[in-house]
């Protein structure tokens, strides 16, 4: 099949329409890890509400700043490991979504060889984006900086355009890299930089699938929050509320704000598996289109 | 031969479509206006109840929440309003490559064309925008750059480049102005066709889209001058005088009721108003387009075609 950037980008609407039902798998896996942070660390979660609510419009010490810190750490801690497990069975599920249509039991999700895979190659890629990263913001304040020696003036022209360029070229490299998930899981290997190899000579096909990937999906979060306003009137309102109950037990918590934390928590988790597949299944399509279906 | 577009046609097309179809028009306006009043009827109530005796300390906390509330209500309204806009500019843009055809729900959908022309026109705002800002994040850099070559120079080599980047801003802004009604016409992202027939239609599309505003804003204070005659008549027909003292927003209660019909009557004026700033928005530019796409003004859209987009099953 031809890879049509346009095309590739509906990829998307195009899952929800043949299979809805893994939508709400999809949410399911949200609400069930939304659910198993807030047991985990839903006091913590209140404190912070009401911490930084208390903070507002004060001129925050350093005290303030470290309790707000630890909280936020704490629950970094446990949100973290979670986020990266979902985040890597909710991919390898909408590239499997694509790329095998067949197996489409428990809206194409599963916990295994292929999740640990795609698990592998998000992290190694994470940390390679941020090293890489972090190397190009140096070299382009060194450069500034020698250049800031001898004329200041200029050393903000260098910096702004090797600033610029920076920006480039870690788009250019996050494109190139862009289809590792689906070639994970087509391939069945750990192989986070054979994307380079798919991806030459698509770069602007696939910049212009995935600029219009990311309208789409805020274009979905937006109708969303249409959509959920009336829901979370009705109910009670959403996390802010989780401000004045702070240092209550999660029990305690659940028993009070339950309702509009229920209601916050599937707008949100319909909204944000909606938007998963507006955002993710563009990347598997474009891989299927340029390399065929890993079966064929 | 190059395409080319008539600037008769294009800026002829939104009277066209009124005198064509005006139930459409005012209906389309209608729909804006009951938007806006939907936020207004949240808004309103809330000015009126304005705490402003001194020292209501827990008034004034109750009222915020109760205003903050509002603010997401109305938040949320607004988006709505848009996607209404959004259908709206559609239809306008379906009734104006149209004549003659009839069509259900005033060519209103809620479908993938809408979908695509959201995209397009968040697309081109957004690449728009982030060009303006490196635009503006070199003008910084040169301007710094330049600085020590002497005041004189510096000031003489900025203003030659902000000259530059507002030619080239509206210049941008020009070639990319049709991709939304082309999108439309194409039934699919028509980036690059919409980039590729403006090229060499800048000066007369910048002309077109100048003329179209002049018209807007002529339109604008005809209809303020008639609204604002509706409500004055109205209040000097019933001998009403402004209080003396307004102390709370409550004190123009007896006033609002009081100029309840004059308001009433104001509306559908209001409404075909809206109805007209649509069609006058929307059908220059895609009559524009889609004569420059063909070469000559089409008579009608296809619009029992399906879009040839990826939600056809394969």
């Amino acid at each position: 099949m031809r890879f049509s950037a346009t095309e590739a980008a509906f990829e998307g609407f195009r899952i929800v329409r043949r299979d809805p039902l893994a939508i709400i798998f999809w949410s399911l896996a949200y609400v069930l890890t939304f659910v198993a942070v807030f047991a985990l660390v839903g006091g913590q979660l209140a404190g912070v509400m009401a911490q930084v609510e208390a903070l507002q419009g004060t001129e925050p010490n350093v005290a303030d700043l470290q309790a707000v810190g630890q909280s936020y750490f704490t629950i970094l801690g446990v949100a973290m490991p979670l986020g990266l497990v979902l985040g890597a069975v909710l991919s390898a599920g909408v590239a499997r979504a694509v790329l095998n249509p067949s197996e489409k039991a428990f809206g194409y999700l599963r916990l295994g060889g292929d999740e640990l895979r795609v698990l592998a190659v998000n992290i190694i890629l994470t940390i390679v984006m941020g090293v890489g990263f972090f190397v190009l913001a140096m070299i382009v304040g060194v450069v500034a900086g020698v250049v800031a020696q001898s004329n200041p003036g200029a050393a903000v022209l260098v910096g702004v355009l090797l600033g610029l360029a920076a920006l480039v070229l870690v788009g250019w490299i996050a494109i190139r890299l862009c289809l590792a998930v689906p070639l994970t899981m087509a391939e069945k290997r750990i192989a986070p930089f054979a994307s380079f190899a798919v991806t030459r000579g698509k770069v602007f096909s696939l910049l212009g699938m995935a600029v219009i990937a990311l309208i789409m999906s805020l274009l979905v979060s937006l109708l969303g929050s249409v959509i959920a306003l009336p829901v979370m009137m009705v109910s009670g309102g959403g996390l802010e509320q989780l401000a004045a109950l702070e240092g209550q037990s999660t029990r305690a918590i659940l028993q009070t704000a339950a309702p509009g934390l229920i209601a916050w928590g599937i707008v949100n988790a319909v909204v944000s598996a909606l938007q998963l597949a507006v955002v993710y299944a563009p990347f598997a399509a474009a891989y299927r289109d340029i390399k065929g279906l890993p079966y064929e | 031969m190059k395409p080319r577009f008539s600037f008769g046609d294009a800026i002829g097309a939104p009277v066209v479509l009124i005198r064509q179809r005006p139930l459409a028009v005012f209906v389309w306006g209608s729909l804006m206006i009951a938007m806006a009043a939907a936020i207004y009827s949240l808004i309103l109530p809330a000015f009126l109840s304005l705490p402003l005796e001194a020292g209501a300390q827990e008034a004034w906390n109750a009222y915020t929440v109760e205003m903050l509330q509002l603010q997401a209500l109305s938040n949320g309204l607004s988006l709505l309003m848009y996607l209404v806009l959004l259908v709206i500019f559609n239809a306008a843009g379906r009734a104006a490559l149209s004549p003659g055809v009839r069509e259900r729900f005033l060519f209103m959908r809620l479908g993938m064309d809408e979908v695509r022309v959201a995209v397009v026109v968040v697309g081109t705002f957004l690449g728009w925008y982030i060009a303006l800002l490196v635009l503006i994040l070199l003008g910084v850099g040169i301007g710094f750059a330049v600085w020590s070559l002497g005041e004189a120079t510096a000031v003489a080599i900025i203003i030659g480049y902000v000259v530059l980047v507002l030619i080239a801003t509206l210049v941008g802004w020009t070639r990319i102005s049709l991709m939304g009604p082309v999108t439309l016409i194409l039934r699919r992202f028509a980036f690059a066709e919409g980039w590729a027939i403006t090229r060499g239609q800048v000066l007369k599309l910048i002309a077109m889209h100048l003329v179209v505003w002049v018209l807007y804003m002529l339109t604008y204070l005809v209809v303020i001058v008639g609204v604002g005659a509706i409500l004055v008549g109205g209040f000097l027909a019933q001998g009403l005088v402004w209080p003396d003292t307004i102390e709370t927003p409550r004190d123009l209660l007896p006033l609002v009721r009081a100029m309840a019909v004059p308001l009433l009557a104001a509306l559908p004026v209001l409404a075909f108003a809206y109805g007209v700033f649509i069609a006058l928005m929307a059908a220059p530019a895609i009559r524009a387009a889609r004569q420059l796409l063909d070469g000559v003004p089409a008579a009608t859209m296809p619009t029992d075609v399906p879009a040839p987009d990826t939600l056809q099953t394969a």
